[in-house]
């Protein structure tokens, strides 16, 4: 037969549990307070831990517990006095502390600094916080509740008088003055249950009080799987549950089983939907934008690549700095954890997970993240209705006032570039779809692609590339922009193979990575290499055969500024383009001396700086081969008429990939006489003297 | 670490017989230079071009763009990192190493005052560089 004439539920899911048969566990947190307070020096403790943690239960527990054993605890709890002044907060607490010692009102200063009392003074400060705030009236109030505190703190006598202070956040987390406070003070976390302690909660139905239910061991797994070990939604959970066994007062004492638990999933997710909206509004922006896209991949753990590559596939531009930080801060804050063996993420409490999936989807969120500045979304709302009624110019300003407030403000971005194209300013549409498209470039691209096919229409083809690539540099992966700019590469490319101009050719294809195309025309361009070329590339092969060490040498002449390469496998456009592009590079490049060449001016200061000293050679010992460079400033070519009366500026470049350093100077050193002995090079009748 | 510790390790380089008659660190963006060894081996070689520390930072400015070009060189054409560059001159040799150091380009130069002795010179500023790159580490930091 049920045992009560009215049966009670044992979990307690709206107060908090201190000093209850409902408490369970926090050893560990009780044990570091009564640590800070057998301490000389150590007047105070802070406990910090997400909301809903059971911090404000803490401090019941330890009011009660500390009454026990002879201190006077009062315990004061700031939530909604952010915005009061400090004296009327400083005295509703010292009215506390008079009515508890049944004696007359007086100022606090009177009873921190006078305290006769034999016990020990214990205030247990609840939502400390409260002052921490970003609204003005909090701000005010914290410039002068902090350091008030601070002084208190450093003056009072420790031995008669200890805090206790709980927080929702970090005491990194908080402003300035609210650090200058709290960070000497040593700190404890207040975290999700152990499972022991789950256990011991889950079984408050089977205990000594209670015994209204029995529990199937696999249940009481489930649950705690369901839950993590949060104890308020541990307690959600399991009032749930036994509501659906007791409210019909059964005869016999019913058994919980895994159905049972999943079959209340549901139940809890509603019944809490309260709590657990509170869990959600505590965690900042982007912390909510990763939770979003974590909860909606299930429960399965993921690294951080793969997240990476979700936030990036749902169109979300979170640099990788800041998504480390939202996953180290969702990890201080128990929502996730990151397994050792993969360094995967999950979510520790998995009903929390089923909200967020269920509630708080990735569009959903963003709407909400705009409407967290109030007065930016007054103003993107104002312009809403301006605009409904065509008002466009003044919905435009409206806009611009949101944005200013809220850069991030997606809906006014995505409705100030509308208003621009309904104004026909399709400068100021793609510029402002260009700025929405850094933050969320999946949702900004069909407004993008509207801006910028109106800005380019009829403009010239120059005009209309110099678009599509500073588009392209916002937003890469814009898929019908890249492929109209591609045509037009592909148009380009195609018109001047046509008539034969390859280079142009080559670029145009080289720029759209039409790779087939590219070695087509590289293969043409090598059969009509001139003769000059392959007279001196052959010596440069016969050179290079010649040696044991050496890999290849290359020339690079100042007048027709040309690269000249024999390797030992003969000739190499491959190695010739590398050492082209990356160690002459281009004119500009040339021209601000990022290139080889600046080596030619650094010798030259050698020479004047150094009292004549002679430059022999140069070499760079890279991790797998050597480059040596040497200078022949003076070579003597042939002008056109076939004089020999030109100089032009010539650098050697011998490459081995063999280390012995000793065999490669020999050699290098004999190659190069071997060169200057065949100067001058008649360049322009291709033919070596 | 501290700066007279750090000229010690570069007095006790140039005073063993190592090839080794000048070290300098120099800022090659600036062409100032920041340390140098300030003893010298009795039978030390090439006077003036260890006395003349801001002569060689300033022949050697801009020497860090070269070095950028040439790792970039190294990258592409898959030879590895350049781990330091050679510049044989008529009567005397350096050996550059082209460092970053909290993200700025340092030079360190070993000098010798003459041209022969390369290998024992390599071998040598090779076995100091990463003492002197983690010593420059802190004494840079701001």
């Amino acid at each position: 037969m049920w045992p009560f004439k009215e049966p009670l539920n044992p979990y307690v899911i709206g107060n908090a549990v201190g000093n209850s048969s409902v408490f369970v566990g926090r050893e560990d947190v009780l044990q570091e307070v009564r640590n800070v307070l057998q301490h000389q020096h150590q007047g105070a403790i802070v406990l910090y831990g997400q909301r809903r943690i059971g911090k404000t239960s803490i401090l019941k527990e330890l009011e009660a517990k500390l009454a026990q054993a002879g201190y006077l605890p009062i315990f004061f709890d700031l939530q909604d006095k952010g915005k009061f002044p400090l004296e009327q907060v400083n005295q509703e607490l010292a009215n506390k502390i008079s009515d508890k010692l049944n004696s007359q009102s007086t100022t606090l200063e009177n009873i921190l600094f006078h305290w006769q009392s034999s016990k020990k003074l214990v205030i247990l400060f609840d939502e400390f916080e409260a002052f921490a705030g970003n609204e003005f009236e909090e701000r005010q109030a914290s410039e002068a509740f902090f350091p008030y505190w601070r002084d208190i703190l450093a003056k009072v006598d420790k031995a008669k008088l200890n805090f206790v202070f709980t927080l929702g956040r970090k005491v990194e987390d908080l402003n300035q003055k609210a650090m200058s406070l709290l960070k000497a003070i040593p700190s404890t976390k207040v975290s999700l249950l152990c499972e022991e302690e789950t256990r011991q909660l889950i079984r408050l139905s089977d205990s000594e009080n209670n015994k209204t239910l029995k529990w199937d061991e696999e249940a009481i797994k489930t649950v705690r799987t369901q839950t993590g070990g949060h104890p308020f939604i541990t307690q959600i959970l399991c009032y749930c549950i036994w509501n659906q066994f007791c409210e019909i007062k059964p005869h016999s004492k019913p058994k919980v089983r895994v159905t049972d638990v999943k079959a209340n999933l549901t139940k809890a997710l509603e019944t809490g939907e309260n709590a657990f909206q509170w869990l959600w509004d505590g965690l900042p922006a982007t912390e909510k934008l990763v939770t979003s896209i974590l909860a909606s991949t299930g429960n399965k753990p993921i690294t951080a690549q793969a997240l990476e590559q979700l936030l990036k596939d749902n169109g979300l531009r979170i640099k990788k700095e800041e998504q480390q930080k939202a996953t180290d801060i969702l990890k201080d804050w128990d929502v996730i954890e990151e397994h050792v063996v993969g360094k995967k993420f999950r979510f520790r409490v998995e009903l929390f997970r089923h909200w967020i999936a269920k509630n708080r989807q990735l569009q959903k969120v963003q709407l909400e993240l705009d409407s967290h500045d109030i007065m930016a979304h007054n103003f993107y709302e104002a312009s809403r209705n301006l605009w409904a009624t065509g008002q466009l110019e003044a919905a435009i300003d409206n806009l611009k006032k949101a944005l200013k407030l809220n850069p991030n403000h997606i809906s006014a971005n995505a409705l100030l570039t509308e208003t621009y194209l309904d104004t026909q300013n399709w400068k100021k549409a793609w510029k402002t779809a260009k700025s929405f498209s850094l933050m969320r470039p999946k949702f900004a691209r069909p407004l993008l692609s509207q801006a910028l096919e109106k800005l380019i229409a009829g403009q010239n083809e120059d005009t209309q590339l110099h678009y599509y690539e500073e588009t392209l540099k916002i937003d890469p992966e814009h898929n019908s922009i890249k492929q109209q700019w591609q045509k037009i590469w592909q148009q380009r490319g195609e018109n001047a193979y046509l008539i034969g101009n390859m280079e142009k050719a080559l670029e145009a294809f080289q720029k759209i990575g039409s790779i087939e195309k590219v070695i087509e025309i590289q293969n043409q361009l090598a059969q009509e290499i001139n003769q000059t070329q392959r007279i001196i590339e052959a010596f440069l092969i016969e050179l290079v055969q010649e040696t044991t060490t050496l890999d290849g040498i290359f020339i690079y002449e100042s007048q027709g500024e040309k690269i000249y390469l024999g390797t030992k496998n003969g000739i190499d456009t491959i190695q010739k383009s590398i050492i082209a592009n990356s160690l002459f590079g281009s004119k500009e490049n040339q021209k601000n001396k990022i290139s080889i060449l600046g080596l030619r001016e650094i010798v030259e200061r050698i020479k004047d700086e150094q009292n004549d000293r002679e430059f022999e050679c140069a070499f760079f010992q890279f991790a797998t081969s050597i480059l040596s460079i040497y200078l022949i400033p003076n070579a003597k070519i042939y002008d056109d008429c076939g004089n020999k009366n030109e100089e032009v500026f010539m650098m050697v470049g011998i490459i081995s990939a063999n280390n012995a350093i000793g065999i490669f100077i020999k050699e290098s050193k004999k190659a190069v006489t071997r060169i200057k002995e065949k100067l001058p090079i008649d360049i322009k009748s291709n033919k070596i003297e | 670490m501290n700066t007279e510790y750090f000229q010690d390790l570069l007095n006790e380089i140039v005073l063993k017989p190592n090839g080794i008659d000048g070290v300098i660190v120099f800022d090659p963006e600036n062409a100032l230079s920041l340390y140098h060894n300030t003893q010298y081996d009795k039978e030390r070689h090439g006077n003036e071009i260890l006395d003349n520390h801001d002569g060689i930072a300033g022949s050697l400015n801009g020497s860090h763009q070269m070095a950028e070009t040439l790792k970039v060189f190294g990258e592409n054409s898959k030879r590895g990192d350049l781990k330091y560059g050679v510049f044989q001159l008529s009567d005397g040799i350096l050996v550059l190493y082209f460092l970053r150091i909290h993200n700025k380009p340092v030079v360190v130069a070993f000098l010798s005052g003459t041209p022969q002795g390369l290998g024992l010179m390599l071998n040598h500023s090779n076995a100091n560089i990463e003492k002197i790159e983690s010593a420059l580490n802190q004494l840079l930091a701001f």
